[in-house]
Protein backbone atom coordinates (compact mmCIF):
# COMPACT_ATOMS: atom_id res chain seq x y z
CA UNK A 1 0.00 0.00 0.00
CA UNK A 2 1.56 3.64 -1.24
CA UNK A 3 1.74 6.48 1.65
CA UNK A 4 -1.01 8.31 0.08
CA UNK A 5 -3.00 5.34 0.74
CA UNK A 6 -2.38 4.48 3.97
CA UNK A 7 -2.83 8.22 5.25
CA UNK A 8 -6.31 7.71 4.38
CA UNK A 9 -6.94 5.19 6.55
CA UNK A 10 -5.30 6.14 9.62
CA UNK A 11 -8.74 7.22 11.34
CA UNK A 12 -10.27 4.34 10.66
CA UNK A 13 -7.32 2.33 11.94
CA UNK A 14 -6.93 4.71 15.21
CA UNK A 15 -10.98 4.19 15.64
CA UNK A 16 -10.40 0.05 15.40
CA UNK A 17 -13.00 0.66 12.65
CA UNK A 18 -10.99 -1.71 9.50
CA UNK A 19 -11.71 -5.09 8.75
CA UNK A 20 -8.60 -7.32 9.93
CA UNK A 21 -7.45 -7.61 6.09
CA UNK A 22 -7.47 -3.79 5.33
CA UNK A 23 -5.55 -3.20 8.59
CA UNK A 24 -3.36 -4.93 7.98
CA UNK A 25 -2.15 -3.62 5.15
CA UNK A 26 -2.50 -0.01 6.43
CA UNK A 27 -0.15 -1.27 9.36
CA UNK A 28 2.15 -3.10 6.91
CA UNK A 29 2.69 0.74 5.61
CA UNK A 30 2.59 2.45 9.26
CA UNK A 31 5.49 0.55 10.71
CA UNK A 32 7.76 1.17 7.87
CA UNK A 33 6.98 5.16 7.42
CA UNK A 34 7.86 7.65 10.39
CA UNK A 35 5.44 10.19 9.61
CA UNK A 36 2.69 7.94 9.28
CA UNK A 37 3.54 5.94 13.12
CA UNK A 38 3.61 9.88 13.59
CA UNK A 39 -0.07 10.79 12.93
CA UNK A 40 -0.88 7.63 14.25
CA UNK A 41 -0.40 8.26 17.33
CA UNK A 42 -0.97 11.67 17.78
CA UNK A 43 -4.51 10.67 16.07
CA UNK A 44 -4.91 8.31 19.58
CA UNK A 45 -3.62 10.83 21.32
CA UNK A 46 -6.43 12.97 19.80
CA UNK A 47 -8.94 10.01 20.78
CA UNK A 48 -7.70 10.11 24.45
CA UNK A 49 -8.68 13.79 24.88
CA UNK A 50 -12.71 13.03 23.07
CA UNK A 51 -12.53 10.17 26.08
CA UNK A 52 -11.99 12.74 28.41
CA UNK A 53 -14.95 14.37 28.47
CA UNK A 54 -16.43 13.87 31.28
CA UNK A 55 -20.47 12.73 31.45
CA UNK A 56 -23.27 15.26 32.36
CA UNK A 57 -24.53 15.53 35.66
CA UNK A 58 -27.82 14.11 36.12
CA UNK A 59 -30.78 16.44 35.78
CA UNK A 60 -34.15 16.25 37.70
CA UNK A 61 -36.38 15.37 35.50
CA UNK A 62 -39.92 16.66 36.83
CA UNK A 63 -38.21 20.24 36.73
CA UNK A 64 -36.78 19.49 33.13
CA UNK A 65 -40.04 18.42 32.43
CA UNK A 66 -41.65 21.94 33.99
CA UNK A 67 -39.42 24.35 32.23
CA UNK A 68 -39.89 22.58 28.84
CA UNK A 69 -43.50 21.85 28.54
CA UNK A 70 -44.08 26.10 29.57
CA UNK A 71 -42.43 26.67 26.30
CA UNK A 72 -44.51 24.25 24.37
CA UNK A 73 -47.05 25.77 21.94
CA UNK A 74 -50.47 24.93 23.52
CA UNK A 75 -52.47 22.75 21.08
CA UNK A 76 -54.72 22.16 24.05
CA UNK A 77 -55.80 25.48 24.18
CA UNK A 78 -57.28 25.24 20.89
CA UNK A 79 -58.80 21.79 21.01
CA UNK A 80 -59.90 21.29 24.33
CA UNK A 81 -62.03 23.99 24.90
CA UNK A 82 -63.30 23.50 22.08
CA UNK A 83 -64.23 20.04 22.75
CA UNK A 84 -65.54 20.75 26.07
CA UNK A 85 -67.67 23.88 25.16
CA UNK A 86 -71.53 23.18 25.67
CA UNK A 87 -72.81 22.09 22.62
CA UNK A 88 -74.94 24.51 21.58
CA UNK A 89 -71.88 26.98 21.73
CA UNK A 90 -69.97 24.05 19.96
CA UNK A 91 -72.56 23.79 17.46
CA UNK A 92 -72.52 27.51 16.65
CA UNK A 93 -68.97 28.01 16.38
CA UNK A 94 -69.00 24.70 14.03
CA UNK A 95 -71.84 26.55 11.90
CA UNK A 96 -69.80 29.93 12.13
CA UNK A 97 -66.64 27.79 10.65
CA UNK A 98 -68.33 25.90 8.40
CA UNK A 99 -69.69 28.66 6.66
CA UNK A 100 -66.72 30.56 6.89
CA UNK A 101 -65.08 27.53 5.12
CA UNK A 102 -68.22 27.93 2.39
CA UNK A 103 -67.92 31.68 1.72
CA UNK A 104 -64.25 32.07 2.22
CA UNK A 105 -63.43 28.89 0.18
CA UNK A 106 -60.92 30.39 -2.06
CA UNK A 107 -59.06 32.36 0.83
CA UNK A 108 -59.31 29.35 2.93
CA UNK A 109 -57.87 27.13 -0.05
CA UNK A 110 -55.02 29.68 -0.27
CA UNK A 111 -53.90 29.88 3.52
CA UNK A 112 -54.08 26.17 4.35
CA UNK A 113 -51.67 24.49 5.08
CA UNK A 114 -50.15 21.71 2.55
CA UNK A 115 -49.64 18.44 4.24
CA UNK A 116 -45.62 19.14 3.78
CA UNK A 117 -46.81 21.86 6.31
CA UNK A 118 -46.36 21.23 10.35
CA UNK A 119 -49.58 22.66 10.58
CA UNK A 120 -51.42 20.05 8.25
CA UNK A 121 -52.63 17.75 11.04
CA UNK A 122 -54.03 20.81 12.81
CA UNK A 123 -55.84 21.37 9.79
CA UNK A 124 -57.43 17.89 8.88
CA UNK A 125 -58.46 17.76 13.00
CA UNK A 126 -60.05 21.11 12.15
CA UNK A 127 -61.85 19.35 9.13
CA UNK A 128 -62.94 16.02 11.58
CA UNK A 129 -64.27 18.66 13.85
CA UNK A 130 -66.49 20.44 10.92
CA UNK A 131 -67.53 17.04 9.46
CA UNK A 132 -68.57 15.74 13.18
CA UNK A 133 -71.03 18.86 13.59
CA UNK A 134 -72.01 19.31 10.06
CA UNK A 135 -75.52 19.76 10.69
CA UNK A 136 -77.43 17.74 8.12
CA UNK A 137 -76.35 14.88 5.62
CA UNK A 138 -76.13 17.56 2.77
CA UNK A 139 -74.15 20.04 4.35
CA UNK A 140 -71.80 17.05 5.58
CA UNK A 141 -71.73 16.26 1.76
CA UNK A 142 -71.10 19.58 0.48
CA UNK A 143 -68.46 20.11 3.50
CA UNK A 144 -67.32 16.43 1.81
CA UNK A 145 -67.19 17.77 -1.68
CA UNK A 146 -65.15 21.10 -0.86
CA UNK A 147 -62.56 19.00 0.97
CA UNK A 148 -62.24 16.80 -1.65
CA UNK A 149 -61.51 19.62 -4.16
CA UNK A 150 -58.84 20.65 -1.39
CA UNK A 151 -57.46 17.42 -1.47
CA UNK A 152 -56.62 17.88 -5.11
CA UNK A 153 -55.33 21.18 -4.65
CA UNK A 154 -52.85 19.62 -2.40
CA UNK A 155 -51.88 16.47 -4.43
CA UNK A 156 -51.50 18.79 -7.04
CA UNK A 157 -48.93 21.10 -4.99
CA UNK A 158 -47.21 18.07 -3.95
CA UNK A 159 -47.05 16.11 -7.17
CA UNK A 160 -45.26 19.78 -8.30
CA UNK A 161 -42.36 18.96 -5.51
CA UNK A 162 -42.41 15.53 -6.50
CA UNK A 163 -43.22 14.35 -3.16
CA UNK A 164 -45.17 11.18 -4.41
CA UNK A 165 -45.96 9.54 -1.44
CA UNK A 166 -47.37 12.72 0.46
CA UNK A 167 -49.36 13.49 -3.14
CA UNK A 168 -50.56 10.03 -3.39
CA UNK A 169 -52.38 10.03 0.40
CA UNK A 170 -54.30 13.31 -0.67
CA UNK A 171 -55.41 11.32 -3.93
CA UNK A 172 -56.38 8.36 -1.44
CA UNK A 173 -58.51 10.65 0.64
CA UNK A 174 -59.56 12.65 -2.27
CA UNK A 175 -61.48 8.88 -3.16
CA UNK A 176 -62.77 8.58 0.29
CA UNK A 177 -64.51 11.51 -0.05
CA UNK A 178 -66.01 11.10 -3.42
CA UNK A 179 -67.24 7.54 -2.63
CA UNK A 180 -68.92 9.16 0.43
CA UNK A 181 -70.10 11.82 -1.38
CA UNK A 182 -71.26 9.53 -4.65
CA UNK A 183 -74.76 10.12 -3.70
CA UNK A 184 -74.54 13.90 -4.16
CA UNK A 185 -72.69 13.95 -7.14
CA UNK A 186 -74.94 11.67 -8.89
CA UNK A 187 -78.21 13.77 -8.41
CA UNK A 188 -79.39 15.31 -11.76
CA UNK A 189 -77.78 19.22 -11.61
CA UNK A 190 -74.06 17.73 -10.22
CA UNK A 191 -72.59 17.09 -13.82
CA UNK A 192 -70.66 20.82 -13.12
CA UNK A 193 -69.21 19.91 -10.07
CA UNK A 194 -68.30 16.56 -11.07
CA UNK A 195 -66.49 18.75 -14.45
CA UNK A 196 -64.86 20.93 -12.12
CA UNK A 197 -63.45 17.82 -9.95
CA UNK A 198 -62.41 16.30 -13.51
CA UNK A 199 -60.58 18.79 -14.01
CA UNK A 200 -58.83 19.73 -11.30
CA UNK A 201 -57.94 15.65 -11.58
CA UNK A 202 -56.75 16.09 -14.92
CA UNK A 203 -54.56 19.41 -13.90
CA UNK A 204 -53.13 16.91 -11.01
CA UNK A 205 -52.53 14.25 -13.78
CA UNK A 206 -50.56 16.47 -15.83
CA UNK A 207 -48.26 18.12 -12.86
CA UNK A 208 -47.36 14.39 -12.41
CA UNK A 209 -46.70 13.58 -15.87
CA UNK A 210 -44.15 16.50 -15.23
CA UNK A 211 -42.74 15.85 -12.23
CA UNK A 212 -41.46 12.40 -12.36
CA UNK A 213 -44.75 10.85 -13.45
CA UNK A 214 -45.16 8.76 -9.61
CA UNK A 215 -47.11 5.20 -10.15
CA UNK A 216 -48.90 5.20 -6.96
CA UNK A 217 -49.91 8.80 -7.87
CA UNK A 218 -51.65 7.88 -11.01
CA UNK A 219 -53.24 4.67 -9.76
CA UNK A 220 -55.00 7.25 -7.45
CA UNK A 221 -55.44 9.43 -10.19
CA UNK A 222 -56.74 6.62 -12.39
CA UNK A 223 -59.46 5.66 -9.56
CA UNK A 224 -60.72 8.79 -9.36
CA UNK A 225 -61.45 8.98 -12.60
CA UNK A 226 -63.44 6.11 -13.12
CA UNK A 227 -65.35 6.95 -10.45
CA UNK A 228 -65.97 10.67 -11.81
CA UNK A 229 -66.59 9.44 -14.75
CA UNK A 230 -69.58 7.26 -13.31
CA UNK A 231 -70.92 10.01 -11.32
CA UNK A 232 -71.22 12.25 -14.41
CA UNK A 233 -72.87 9.45 -16.10
CA UNK A 234 -75.64 9.61 -13.95
CA UNK A 235 -75.33 13.17 -13.14
CA UNK A 236 -75.69 14.38 -16.87
CA UNK A 237 -79.11 14.82 -18.77
CA UNK A 238 -79.91 17.72 -16.24
CA UNK A 239 -78.41 21.32 -16.68
CA UNK A 240 -80.90 23.02 -15.20
CA UNK A 241 -78.60 24.23 -11.97
CA UNK A 242 -75.92 26.90 -13.23
CA UNK A 243 -74.00 26.81 -10.57
CA UNK A 244 -70.51 28.80 -10.75
CA UNK A 245 -68.07 26.80 -8.41
CA UNK A 246 -68.39 23.82 -6.07
CA UNK A 247 -68.20 25.89 -3.16
CA UNK A 248 -71.15 28.41 -4.55
CA UNK A 249 -73.14 25.61 -6.04
CA UNK A 250 -73.66 23.35 -2.90
CA UNK A 251 -73.38 26.31 -0.34
CA UNK A 252 -76.03 28.79 -1.50
CA UNK A 253 -78.93 25.94 -2.42
CA UNK A 254 -79.68 24.77 0.33
CA UNK A 255 -82.65 23.49 1.87
CA UNK A 256 -84.07 23.82 -1.54
CA UNK A 257 -84.23 21.89 -4.97
CA UNK A 258 -80.59 19.27 -4.16
CA UNK A 259 -81.24 18.15 -1.18
CA UNK A 260 -80.55 14.33 -1.61
CA UNK A 261 -83.02 11.99 -1.66
CA UNK A 262 -84.60 10.66 1.91
CA UNK A 263 -86.64 7.31 1.17
CA UNK A 264 -87.87 8.59 -2.72
CA UNK A 265 -87.50 4.55 -3.36
CA UNK A 266 -86.34 1.46 -1.58
CA UNK A 267 -83.07 1.06 -4.03
CA UNK A 268 -81.78 4.58 -3.22
CA UNK A 269 -82.18 4.04 0.27
CA UNK A 270 -80.07 0.94 0.48
CA UNK A 271 -77.41 2.35 -1.93
CA UNK A 272 -77.42 5.61 0.60
CA UNK A 273 -77.17 3.03 3.48
CA UNK A 274 -74.35 1.36 2.16
CA UNK A 275 -72.48 4.39 1.01
CA UNK A 276 -73.12 5.38 4.93
CA UNK A 277 -71.24 2.28 6.19
CA UNK A 278 -68.55 3.10 3.45
CA UNK A 279 -68.44 6.51 4.49
CA UNK A 280 -67.77 5.02 7.92
CA UNK A 281 -64.71 2.91 7.28
CA UNK A 282 -63.46 5.37 5.19
CA UNK A 283 -63.56 8.00 8.09
CA UNK A 284 -61.35 5.87 9.99
CA UNK A 285 -58.77 5.04 7.14
CA UNK A 286 -59.10 8.61 7.24
CA UNK A 287 -58.39 9.68 10.93
CA UNK A 288 -55.99 6.71 11.08
CA UNK A 289 -54.16 8.33 8.02
CA UNK A 290 -53.82 11.18 10.33
CA UNK A 291 -52.31 9.56 12.60
CA UNK A 292 -49.79 8.70 11.01
CA UNK B 1 -30.24 3.67 22.61
CA UNK B 2 -32.90 2.08 20.47
CA UNK B 3 -32.15 1.08 17.24
CA UNK B 4 -33.02 -1.77 14.64
CA UNK B 5 -31.33 -4.80 14.32
CA UNK B 6 -28.51 -4.54 11.30
CA UNK B 7 -30.32 -5.68 7.75
CA UNK B 8 -33.86 -5.74 9.08
CA UNK B 9 -35.86 -2.47 7.29
CA UNK B 10 -37.24 -0.22 10.25
CA UNK B 11 -40.62 -0.88 11.11
CA UNK B 12 -40.21 1.24 14.58
CA UNK B 13 -40.75 0.55 18.12
CA UNK B 14 -44.90 0.35 17.78
CA UNK B 15 -45.12 1.89 21.30
CA UNK B 16 -42.42 4.86 20.63
CA UNK B 17 -44.40 4.80 17.25
CA UNK B 18 -47.52 5.56 19.15
CA UNK B 19 -45.92 8.60 21.74
CA UNK B 20 -44.57 9.60 18.44
CA UNK B 21 -47.85 9.93 16.17
CA UNK B 22 -49.87 11.32 19.40
CA UNK B 23 -47.27 14.04 20.17
CA UNK B 24 -47.36 14.67 16.53
CA UNK B 25 -50.95 15.94 17.16
CA UNK B 26 -49.86 17.68 20.03
CA UNK B 27 -50.69 15.38 22.71
CA UNK B 28 -48.30 16.63 25.68
CA UNK B 29 -48.27 13.88 27.83
CA UNK B 30 -47.54 11.55 25.29
CA UNK B 31 -44.09 13.90 24.35
CA UNK B 32 -43.51 14.19 28.06
CA UNK B 33 -43.03 10.59 27.80
CA UNK B 34 -40.60 11.04 25.07
CA UNK B 35 -38.61 13.20 26.47
CA UNK B 36 -38.36 11.34 29.27
CA UNK B 37 -36.57 8.50 27.39
CA UNK B 38 -34.11 10.87 25.35
CA UNK B 39 -33.47 13.94 27.63
CA UNK B 40 -30.65 11.89 28.80
CA UNK B 41 -28.74 11.37 25.49
CA UNK B 42 -29.03 14.52 24.25
CA UNK B 43 -28.32 16.61 27.30
CA UNK B 44 -25.33 14.49 27.47
CA UNK B 45 -23.98 15.47 24.08
CA UNK B 46 -24.80 18.69 24.54
CA UNK B 47 -22.74 18.47 27.55
CA UNK B 48 -19.85 16.89 26.25
CA UNK B 49 -19.92 19.44 23.64
CA UNK B 50 -19.95 22.49 25.23
CA UNK B 51 -18.18 21.79 28.79
CA UNK B 52 -20.82 24.01 30.90
CA UNK B 53 -23.99 22.15 32.22
CA UNK B 54 -26.47 25.53 32.12
CA UNK B 55 -25.84 25.71 28.63
CA UNK B 56 -26.38 21.96 27.88
CA UNK B 57 -29.70 22.11 29.39
CA UNK B 58 -30.48 25.13 27.43
CA UNK B 59 -29.45 23.83 24.38
CA UNK B 60 -31.72 20.19 25.28
CA UNK B 61 -34.74 22.43 26.09
CA UNK B 62 -33.84 23.91 22.34
CA UNK B 63 -34.16 20.33 20.52
CA UNK B 64 -37.01 18.81 22.05
CA UNK B 65 -38.96 22.29 21.57
CA UNK B 66 -37.50 22.03 17.70
CA UNK B 67 -38.46 18.20 17.83
CA UNK B 68 -42.05 18.97 19.50
CA UNK B 69 -42.53 21.16 16.27
CA UNK B 70 -41.53 19.36 13.33
CA UNK B 71 -43.03 15.87 14.31
CA UNK B 72 -45.73 16.34 11.91
CA UNK B 73 -42.65 16.29 9.16
CA UNK B 74 -41.35 13.38 10.88
CA UNK B 75 -41.55 10.12 8.37
CA UNK B 76 -41.35 6.91 10.49
CA UNK B 77 -39.34 5.11 7.38
CA UNK B 78 -36.37 6.03 9.71
CA UNK B 79 -35.06 5.46 13.03
CA UNK B 80 -36.73 8.22 15.39
CA UNK B 81 -33.36 8.16 17.11
CA UNK B 82 -31.22 9.23 13.58
CA UNK B 83 -33.77 12.21 14.02
CA UNK B 84 -33.03 13.37 16.67
CA UNK B 85 -29.59 13.00 16.41
CA UNK B 86 -29.08 14.98 13.80
CA UNK B 87 -31.43 17.89 15.25
CA UNK B 88 -29.56 17.75 17.91
CA UNK B 89 -25.90 18.14 16.35
CA UNK B 90 -27.40 20.87 14.63
CA UNK B 91 -28.62 22.76 17.43
CA UNK B 92 -25.15 21.25 19.58
CA UNK B 93 -22.63 22.85 16.82
CA UNK B 94 -24.94 26.02 16.73
CA UNK B 95 -24.27 26.69 20.15
CA UNK B 96 -20.73 25.63 20.28
CA UNK B 97 -20.20 28.02 17.56
CA UNK B 98 -22.20 30.65 19.03
CA UNK B 99 -19.80 30.01 22.54
CA UNK B 100 -16.29 30.55 20.39
CA UNK B 101 -17.58 33.94 19.00
CA UNK B 102 -18.56 35.22 22.51
CA UNK B 103 -15.29 33.26 24.25
CA UNK B 104 -13.49 36.62 23.51
CA UNK B 105 -15.24 38.21 26.32
CA UNK B 106 -16.04 35.50 28.68
CA UNK B 107 -13.02 33.80 29.00
CA UNK B 108 -11.65 35.63 31.96
CA UNK B 109 -14.71 34.16 33.83
CA UNK B 110 -14.87 30.82 32.62
CA UNK B 111 -14.41 28.35 35.37
CA UNK B 112 -12.58 25.09 35.31
CA UNK B 113 -14.95 23.02 36.35
CA UNK B 114 -14.81 21.49 40.08
CA UNK B 115 -11.60 19.25 40.26
CA UNK B 116 -12.36 15.59 42.31
CA UNK B 117 -9.10 14.51 41.66
CA UNK B 118 -5.23 14.53 40.18
CA UNK B 119 -2.71 17.31 40.35
CA UNK B 120 -4.45 20.68 39.89
CA UNK B 121 -2.44 21.70 37.24
CA UNK B 122 -2.45 18.60 35.32
CA UNK B 123 -6.29 19.31 35.83
CA UNK B 124 -6.25 22.95 34.45
CA UNK B 125 -4.07 21.61 31.29
CA UNK B 126 -6.55 19.50 30.94
CA UNK B 127 -9.81 21.30 30.82
CA UNK B 128 -7.52 23.95 28.69
CA UNK B 129 -7.09 21.03 26.12
CA UNK B 130 -10.58 20.34 26.26
CA UNK B 131 -11.77 23.88 25.57
CA UNK B 132 -9.01 23.65 22.81
CA UNK B 133 -10.42 21.06 21.33
CA UNK B 134 -14.27 21.80 21.25
CA UNK B 135 -13.29 25.20 19.77
CA UNK B 136 -11.42 24.05 16.81
CA UNK B 137 -14.02 21.42 16.48
CA UNK B 138 -16.20 24.56 16.18
CA UNK B 139 -14.21 26.19 13.39
CA UNK B 140 -13.92 22.98 10.73
CA UNK B 141 -15.95 23.64 7.62
CA UNK B 142 -19.64 22.50 8.20
CA UNK B 143 -19.64 18.60 6.61
CA UNK B 144 -16.58 17.99 8.53
CA UNK B 145 -17.98 19.41 11.85
CA UNK B 146 -20.83 17.74 11.44
CA UNK B 147 -19.26 14.31 11.23
CA UNK B 148 -17.22 14.75 13.88
CA UNK B 149 -19.78 16.06 16.09
CA UNK B 150 -21.63 12.68 15.77
CA UNK B 151 -18.28 10.50 16.26
CA UNK B 152 -17.18 12.86 19.49
CA UNK B 153 -19.90 14.08 21.02
CA UNK B 154 -22.69 11.89 20.35
CA UNK B 155 -20.01 8.80 20.68
CA UNK B 156 -21.76 7.23 17.50
CA UNK B 157 -20.01 4.92 15.41
CA UNK B 158 -19.09 4.72 11.84
CA UNK B 159 -22.30 3.01 11.04
CA UNK B 160 -24.41 5.16 12.86
CA UNK B 161 -22.77 8.21 11.46
CA UNK B 162 -23.55 6.67 8.25
CA UNK B 163 -27.30 6.01 9.13
CA UNK B 164 -27.91 9.45 10.78
CA UNK B 165 -26.62 11.89 7.83
CA UNK B 166 -27.55 9.43 5.19
CA UNK B 167 -24.04 9.22 3.48
CA UNK B 168 -22.18 6.02 2.44
CA UNK B 169 -19.81 4.80 5.46
CA UNK B 170 -16.57 5.52 3.09
CA UNK B 171 -17.65 9.25 2.87
CA UNK B 172 -18.02 8.95 6.84
CA UNK B 173 -14.51 7.69 7.07
CA UNK B 174 -12.74 9.98 4.53
CA UNK B 175 -14.79 12.93 5.87
CA UNK B 176 -13.03 12.21 9.78
CA UNK B 177 -9.75 11.73 8.30
CA UNK B 178 -10.15 15.06 6.76
CA UNK B 179 -11.57 16.51 9.58
CA UNK B 180 -9.27 15.24 12.33
CA UNK B 181 -6.17 15.91 9.86
CA UNK B 182 -7.05 19.95 9.72
CA UNK B 183 -8.40 19.65 13.26
CA UNK B 184 -5.03 18.44 14.44
CA UNK B 185 -3.16 21.43 12.33
CA UNK B 186 -5.73 24.14 14.47
CA UNK B 187 -4.70 22.80 17.26
CA UNK B 188 -1.17 23.02 16.52
CA UNK B 189 -1.40 26.73 15.06
CA UNK B 190 -3.18 27.26 18.79
CA UNK B 191 0.09 25.77 20.62
CA UNK B 192 -2.25 22.68 21.53
CA UNK B 193 -0.76 19.99 19.94
CA UNK B 194 -1.66 16.46 21.42
CA UNK B 195 1.21 14.63 19.72
CA UNK B 196 3.23 11.94 21.29
CA UNK B 197 6.12 13.86 22.93
CA UNK B 198 3.88 14.55 25.65
CA UNK B 199 6.76 15.03 28.26
CA UNK B 200 7.46 18.59 26.58
CA UNK B 201 3.58 19.18 26.28
CA UNK B 202 1.89 20.68 29.49
CA UNK B 203 -1.19 20.99 27.99
CA UNK B 204 -1.73 16.81 26.88
CA UNK B 205 -0.29 15.97 30.17
CA UNK B 206 -3.42 15.36 31.53
CA UNK B 207 -4.98 13.24 29.11
CA UNK B 208 -2.12 10.32 29.32
CA UNK B 209 -2.79 8.32 31.85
Amino acid sequence: MSHTQAREWLTPLADGGLSMDMRGQVEGHVTACTECSQELAELRRLNLVFASFPPAQPVAFASYWQRLRANLPAPRAARRPFFALPRRAALAFAMAALAALMIGGTAFASESALPDNPLYPVKRAGEQVLLTFALDQKSRIDLQITLASERLREAQAMAAERKGQLAAASLRDFNALLRLSASTLRQPGSDRTVKQLQSQLAAVRQVNSENGDNEDVNAQLTEGQNALDEDGEHATGNTESDSTSIVVDQGTVSGTDSLPANGSSASRDSQANETDSRANDRSEAISRHQDN
Amino acid sequence: MIRPEPGVPYEGDPEELRLISKSAAGDQDAFRQLVQQYHRLVISVAYKALGDMAMAEDVSQEVFLKIFRSLPGYRPEKPFVHWLHRITANAVTDALRRKVKMVVSLDSMEQPPPASEGDPQDVAARHALQKAVRDAIATLPEHYRDTLTLQVFHELSYDEIAKTLEIPMGTVMSRLNSAKRLLRDRLAAVGERPVADAGTNTASKGTVS
